[in-house]
């Protein structure tokens, strides 16, 4: 796989959310607001592509029979890193994120990249996969955050999209809404790459 | 050779972990000041005075220990009393910080609730709460707030999901439980005024 | 907060998977089959009591005394990953249908948020022992419950006719959407 195409694996082909289906606890979880969406996805970017740098740096030191264990050591430290720096820099964020922030440790997507990326390729590679990964899911949450904002609040991103004699349809701000809303969702992206296939 | 391989994994474990507990350590030490004083910030910097009481110039402590030992003792959620002075010094009245007896959604919500020297209900800050976003969420916003101003600390305030009557707040659609939790909140701070403050 | 409320709270009313979204991965993952989702369920109790106990210890004793909250995540998911490997060789000895059975996903109970959530959860509210003792019990067998209920929805809905879209996991989703208004309806529930 060329540079380009490892970096555009996680945009689409395999997106961790769409097609892969890793990271659902976040994706369901707070994705109530647009802003929630870019914040998370923002940390996950951070901490994927520090920890697939990392763990791409040592990986002919550490001994297979412990890579699990390392790897979620290194994964942990940069979990704690950015949760300390949001809580001192970006404390309203860091509230609304709450326990989710300590969460990234185990969203799935990371360790997952680790074992099949990071653990098997160079540096730079690594980088790529990490960005494409970290985007393609920032992408996924977004777009499924705004869906529920707009439609059960009118806002997008605080900004009042929809007139104000919209009545909102809270269930999908609660949680039923964020299964039903991620199914259709994905629903909707398999019905779109199969046509393309076609 | 077995026991060759177990030391030398745990000794590949050991430094991992050494060299991360040493970095965590650096990074909690440079963020350690930043931290407190954003905390500090969002639960009694100007912004959440203001919010508390409008025109307030100074938001100190009051300096009471026996008092507020009393209160603590007596009110377990009960946090703080901060005195709301304006630019020349006169007393606007007392900010009253609490945690609500109900829980929302998600934990307790903790409010700072501005009364007046006459017992009136001047302002309200939400210091922190965890409720979902979008939704109960919207107890922090002024259209929820302002059915709780000017009112007297004398009665209990009650929460009606239709046609709120003298006594009572209109609920948040759907987020019911959110909107009892800050009432509750606001009824606790109210019972503290009257029972250690009113003169 | 008394007890038996608690229990309900965090079983029913708070459901660690439709409404705290704790757990999904194996949720969606191991709920195919009622005799697995079961069993991963169970597993998952085990883990969940076992670490919420040394990790309270852990906090009371070592990290606040010593000021070292910030190491909290490191070691909480250590404790976490320690006692799935024991999880694990102990399955592998007493039952080993269910070792085959459950397959990548027991090791994957390391990564299970609903573990680390549920710790971190008693240290959040902060819980003293015996309300974080009841507390990851119920939350657990809430997992276990939701998990159970949705492998029956979904053995029924794998024989549907399920436009292609959205067959396997779009109408899965829904379907757990679907249960979660169910689970919704226990939000006025007050005891």
């Amino acid at each position: 796989m060329n540079k380009l195409q490892v970096f555009r694996n996680g945009l689409i082909k395999e997106n961790p959310i769409f097609v892969q289906l890793v990271g659902m606890c976040s994706a369901l979880a707070i994705t109530t607001a647009a802003v929630n969406g870019i914040g998370m996805g923002i940390a996950v970017i951070a901490v994927l592509t520090g920890s697939n740098i990392v763990i791409s740096l040592l990986r002919k030191v550490i001994p297979d029979e412990v890579r699990i264990p390392v790897f979620v050591i290194i994964i942990a430290t940069f979990v704690t890193i950015i949760d300390l720096l949001m809580h001192a820099y970006t404390f309203a964020l860091y509230q609304a994120l709450g326990v989710f922030i300590p969460l990234i440790v185990v969203n799935c997507i990371i360790l997952a990249r680790a074992e099949a990326f990071a653990f098997k390729n160079g540096v730079v590679d690594s980088i790529l996969d990490g960005l494409g990964m970290g985007i393609g899911y920032t992408f996924a949450i977004t777009v499924l955050s705004a869906i529920r904002e707009i439609i059960g609040n009118g806002t997008i991103f605080g900004f009042q999209v929809l007139p104000e004699a919209y009545e909102p349809m809270m269930i999908i701000i609660q949680p039923p809404g964020a299964f039903i809303a991620l199914g259709l969702l994905i629903g909707l992206v398999n019905y779109l790459t199969s046509r393309k296939k076609a | 050779m077995k026991n060759n391989m177990i030391v030398k994994l745990g000794a590949v474990l050991c430094i991992v972990s050494a060299i991360a507990a040493g970095i965590l350590a650096y990074t909690n030490d440079a963020t350690k000041e930043k931290i407190a004083i954003a905390e500090e910030m969002a639960s009694s910097g100007p912004e959440v005075a203001q919010a508390v009481i409008p025109n307030s110039a100074t938001f100190e402590l009051l300096d009471d220990t026996a008092l507020i030992d009393k209160i603590k003792s007596e009110n377990p959620d009960f946090i703080e009393i901060r005195i709301n002075k304006d630019a020349s010094g006169n007393q606007l009245g007392y900010g009253i910080r609490t945690f609500s007896p109900t829980p929302g959604y998600a934990g307790k919500v903790e409010i700072f609730l501005g009364v007046s020297l006459e017992g009136k209900i001047l302002g309200m800050k939400i210091v922190s709460m965890k409720e979902t976003a979008g939704l109960g969420t919207k107890i922090g916003e002024p259209k929820f707030q302002t059915q709780f101003l000017n009112r007297d600390t004398a009665s209990e305030i009650k929460v009606s999901k239709s046609n709120p009557k003298e006594n009572e707040i209109l609920a948040l659609t759907g987020a019911t439980r959110s909107s009892k939790s800050f009432t509750s909140a606001v009824n606790n701070a109210m019972t503290i005024y009257n029972e250690y403050l009113k003169k | 907060m008394n007890l038996f409320s608690l229990f309900i709270t965090s079983f029913i009313v708070n459901n660690i998977i439709f409404s705290q979204f704790l757990g999904i991965c194996p949720f969606l993952g191991v709920s195919k089959k009622i005799e697995t989702a079961a069993g991963m369920g169970i597993a998952v109790i085990f883990v969940i009591v076992l670490s919420s106990i040394i990790t309270y210890i852990v906090q009371a004793a070592i990290l606040v005394p010593l000021g070292l909250e910030y190491l909290q995540t490191i070691v909480f998911i250590l404790i976490i990953a320690a006692l799935v490997q024991f999880v694990e060789m102990f399955l592998k000895k007493s039952s080993p249908g269910l070792y085959k059975a459950l397959g990548i996903y027991l090791p994957l109970i390391t990564t299970n948020c609903a573990v680390l959530g549920a710790v971190l959860i008693n240290i959040q509210n902060e819980y003293n022992f015996i309300e974080a003792l009841v507390n990851s019990i119920a939350t657990p067998a809430g997992f276990l419950l939701a998990i159970v209920l949705f492998a029956g929805v979904r053995e029924k809905v794998d024989t549907a006719d399920v436009p292609v879209a959205l067959k396997g996991s779009p109408i899965a989703l829904i379907a757990a959407g679907l249960m979660s208004i169910a689970f919704l309806g226990f939000s006025g529930l007050q005891i």
